[in-house]
C-alpha cells in the first residue's frame, strides 16, 4: 500500500470525476500537440519541395499561387509564359539552370507535368522501374500515383484536360507508362511526368501534319526542349523553375523580371515565410485555446481535489493518528494529482497523433500533396507531456498544503 | 511503562483543563469515565499525540514521547500507539484487508498479508477481506478498525467511546477484543467511556 496505489485508491473511487479531468487535460495537450506537429511536418514539407529553388517565373498575377502551383501542385496556374521569353530569361548569365514546367493536365486528380529531366535531377529522384519519359506519349509515373491508380510500366491511359477530375477527355492520345519513380518524400511522388513536347501534342498545338515535323534542319532545342524554329512564337509553357548562378541573382532577377517583362517572378522563401505569417495567428488562435483548456483542465482538477479534500478531512486526520506525517498527505494529495495528469497527458499525446491520422485518412484526399503522418514524432512531445505535470502538480498545490495542515484533533473529535 | 504527570490543556486562556497523574504498567487497563465536555477526548488525545502537549510529561516505556515533534511524533505513534475511534473511520476508497495494510504501511513495517488476514479471520470477517468497508455493518467496521489499531502490536492502545455506537452483542465483542489483543501484546489499553458495559468489564477507573 504505497503512496501511489493509495492515491490511486482515491482516484478510482471517482471515476466520472477522473474521466472528465483526463479528457480536458488530454483534449488540451492533444490540440497543442497536433498544433505542433502538423506545423513541422508542413514546414518540412514545404522546404524539402522547394530545395533548390530560388526562383519561379510563372504568368502575371499571385505570387504565392504561383508557388502553390508550380512548387508544391496545389493551387491552379496563373496562365502560359511564351516560350520565347522563357528561353530569352534563360540565358541570363545570373542563372544557372532553369526548368521548364507545363501544367494543364491530369488523370483521375493526379496531375501530368511535362518537363524536362533536370527537374529529377534537381529532387535527385531516381527511376525505380523502367525508365524516364521520352517526348512523345510516354509518362514516368510518382511512386503514389503508379500504388493508387494501380499502373504498371507498359500501361497506357488517357489524361484528362484540366487539373480536376471529370475533364474532357484526350481520347485520341494514348499515354503509355514507361517508368515508375522511387518514392522520395517529395511532390514528385504524386505526379504523372512528361515532356513539354508532349503536353503540346495533346493540346494540338502541335500541328500533327506539318510537313516539317521530321524535318531535323530547323529543328532546335532550348530548356531541354525540341521545337521548329518556326513555332517558336506561338509556343507556351506554365512556368520556369530558376535557380541562380549566385547571390546576384536574388538581387537582381526579381526585379528585372517584374518590371522588364511580361512575367511575374516569386520567391518559394519569401512565400512560404509569407504563408506561414498567414496561417499563423490562426494557429495561435487554436494555440491559445488549447492553452486554455489545460487551464480550465487544472481548475477542475484543483476544484475536485479540494472538494474531495472535505470529504476526506476525516481520513487523512486517520492516516494522522495511524502515524502518517504530515509531508505523507502533502504528497499523497500532489501524487493524486500528479496521476490524473500524467494519465491526461499520455491520453492527449495518443489522441494526439490518432487526430493526425484521422485528419490524413478523412479530410486530405490521397492524391494530395500535402500529407501528414501519425508516425513521426517530435521531442517537444515529452516537453508538452512534462509540462502538464507541471500544471498538475501546481492544480494540486493548494488542496496538498490543506491536507499537510489537517487538524488531527479537531477533525476526529468533531466525528 | 506509561507515566502521565501534571498534564494541562487550555482551548483557551481562561479554562484550563488539569488531568490527574497517571502510572501504568504494561499489560494493565485503566478506564477513564467522566461527563461530557470534562476533557475526555482531549486527554486522549493528548496521550495519543494527537494534540500538541502544552504542561505537562508523556512517558511511554522510558520515551519522553511528550516532546516530540512533527514526523518523529508521528513514527513514534506510527510503532507504539494505535488508537480505536467512537467511529470506525475505515478507508473507504480501500478494501477491508488494504485498511489493515495501510496501518503497516504508515509504521514502515513489513506488509504481512497473511497476519492481517487471520486477524481478520480470527473475528469473523476473512470472507470481507476484499470487500470495500462501506459494505460492513457497524459492529463489523467497528472490530475492523479495532484491528487496524492493534496490527502493529502498539504497545499502548488507546480507544475513545469505542462502544458508544453499537449494540449489546457488538459492543461486547469489541471489549472482548481490546482486552484480548492488549493481553496478547502485554499493551497497556487506555479506554475513555461512559457506557455501563464496559464500566462491568474493567475494575480499574478514574473519573474525571
Amino acid at each position: 500500500m504505497n503512496l501511489i496505489r493509495l492515491s490511486w485508491k482515491y482516484i478510482i473511487e471517482r471515476p466520472l470525476n477522473t474521466f472528465l479531468n483526463v479528457l480536458l487535460f488530454g483534449f488540451g495537450i492533444s490540440i497543442i500537440i497536433v498544433l505542433l506537429l502538423v506545423a513541422q511536418q508542413f514546414k518540412s514539407s514545404l522546404s524539402k519541395n522547394a530545395k533548390g529553388i530560388n526562383l519561379v517565373v510563372a504568368a502575371k498575377g499571385s505570387p504565392l499561387q504561383i508557388i502553390l502551383c508550380n512548387i508544391y501542385h496545389i493551387d491552379f496556374p496563373t496562365g502560359n509564359i511564351p516560350l520565347k521569353d522563357a528561353i530569352k530569361l534563360s540565358n541570363n548569365r545570373l542563372i544557372k539552370k532553369s526548368i521548364p514546367l507545363a501544367l494543364g493536365d491530369s488523370y483521375k486528380n493526379f496531375r501530368l507535368v511535362g518537363t524536362t529531366h533536370a527537374y529529377t535531377d534537381l529532387y535527385k529522384v531516381q527511376v525505380g522501374e523502367g525508365k524516364l519519359w521520352s517526348p512523345h506519349e510516354e509518362v514516368t509515373l510518382g511512386v503514389n500515383v503508379a500504388e493508387q491508380l494501380q499502373l504498371k510500366v507498359g500501361d497506357t491511359f488517357h489524361s484528362e484536360h484540366g487539373l480536376q477530375s471529370g475533364g474532357l477527355a484526350h481520347d485520341e492520345h494514348h499515354l503509355t507508362v514507361v517508368g515508375i519513380l522511387d518514392r522520395s518524400g517529395t511532390v514528385l511522388d504524386n505526379l504523372i511526368l512528361t515532356s513539354i513536347e508532349n503536353i503540346w501534342e495533346l493540346h494540338g498545338t502541335h500541328d500533327e501534319s506539318s510537313p516539317h515535323h521530321e524535318d531535323d534542319e530547323i529543328s532546335t532545342t532550348a530548356l531541354g526542349i525540341s521545337f521548329h524554329q518556326d513555332e517558336l512564337e506561338q509556343k507556351e509553357i506554365t512556368s520556369l523553375i530558376i535557380q541562380y548562378a549566385g547571390p546576384m541573382g536574388a538581387v537582381r532577377l526579381p526585379r528585372m523580371i517584374n518590371s522588364q517583362t511580361n512575367m511575374q517572378s516569386a520567391s518559394p522563401a519569401y512565400e512560404t515565410t509569407r504563408l506561414f505569417s498567414l496561417v499563423g495567428v490562426g494557429v495561435d488562435v487554436l494555440n491559445g485555446f488549447a492553452y486554455l483548456i489545460i487551464l480550465i483542465a487544472a481548475l477542475s482538477i484543483f476544484i475536485s481535489l479540494y472538494n474531495s479534500l472535505k470529504q476526506r478531512a476525516y481520513d487523512l486526520a486517520i492516516m494522522r493518528s495511524m502515524g502518517a506525517s504530515k509531508r505523507f498527505l502533502l504528497f499523497h494529495v500532489i501524487i493524486e494529482s500528479l496521476i490524473i495528469s500524467f494519465l491526461g497527458g499520455i491520453f492527449g499525446l495518443f489522441l494526439a497523433h490518432f487526430s493526425i491520422w484521422a485528419i490524413d485518412y478523412f479530410f486530405i484526399p490521397t492524391e494530395s500533396q500535402m500529407h501528414v503522418s501519425p508516425l513521426i514524432f517530435s521531442i517537444y512531445e515529452i516537453i508538452i507531456v512534462g509540462l502538464s505535470f507541471v500544471v498538475g502538480f501546481i492544480a494540486s498545490l493548494l488542496p496538498a498544503i490543506g491536507a499537510y495542515k489537517t487538524d488531527i484533533s479537531k477533525t476526529l473529535a468533531k466525528g | 511503562m506509561l507515566l502521565i504527570e501534571n498534564v494541562l490543556y487550555s482551548y483557551d486562556p481562561l479554562v484550563e483543563l488539569s488531568f490527574q497523574d497517571i502510572s501504568l504498567e504494561k499489560n494493565s487497563q485503566l478506564l477513564i469515565s467522566g461527563g461530557s465536555g470534562k476533557g475526555k477526548t482531549t486527554f486522549l488525545h493528548l496521550v495519543g499525540g494527537l494534540l500538541t502537549l502544552q504542561k505537562g510529561l508523556l512517558k511511554l516505556n522510558g520515551v519522553n514521547y511528550g516532546e516530540l515533534k512533527g514526523s518523529k511524533l508521528d513514527r513514534f505513534r506510527a510503532n507504539n500507539i494505535g488508537i480505536v475511534f467512537q467511529k470506525p473511520h475505515l478507508i473507504s476508497s480501500l478494501t477491508v484487508l488494504e485498511n489493515l495494510l495501510l496501518s503497516q504501511t504508515l509504521a514502515n513495517q513489513k506488509i504481512d498479508k497473511e497476519l492481517a488476514t487471520r486477524l481478520l479471520g480470527q473475528v469473523g470477517l476473512a470472507h470481507k477481506s476484499k470487500a470495500k468497508t462501506l459494505e460492513l455493518s457497524a459492529g463489523q467496521a467497528q472490530r475492523v478498525s479495532l484491528l487496524r489499531a492493534v496490527i502493529n502490536k502498539p504497545a499502548l492502545i488507546l480507544a475513545d467511546e469505542p462502544t458508544s455506537s453499537l449494540d449489546d452483542e457488538n459492543a461486547n465483542d469489541v471489549i472482548n477484543l481490546l482486552l484480548a489483543h492488549a493481553k496478547e501484546n502485554k499493551s497497556i489499553l487506555l479506554i475513555t467511556t461512559h457506557d455501563q458495559r464496559v464500566k462491568e468489564r474493567i475494575k480499574n477507573q478514574y473519573l474525571l
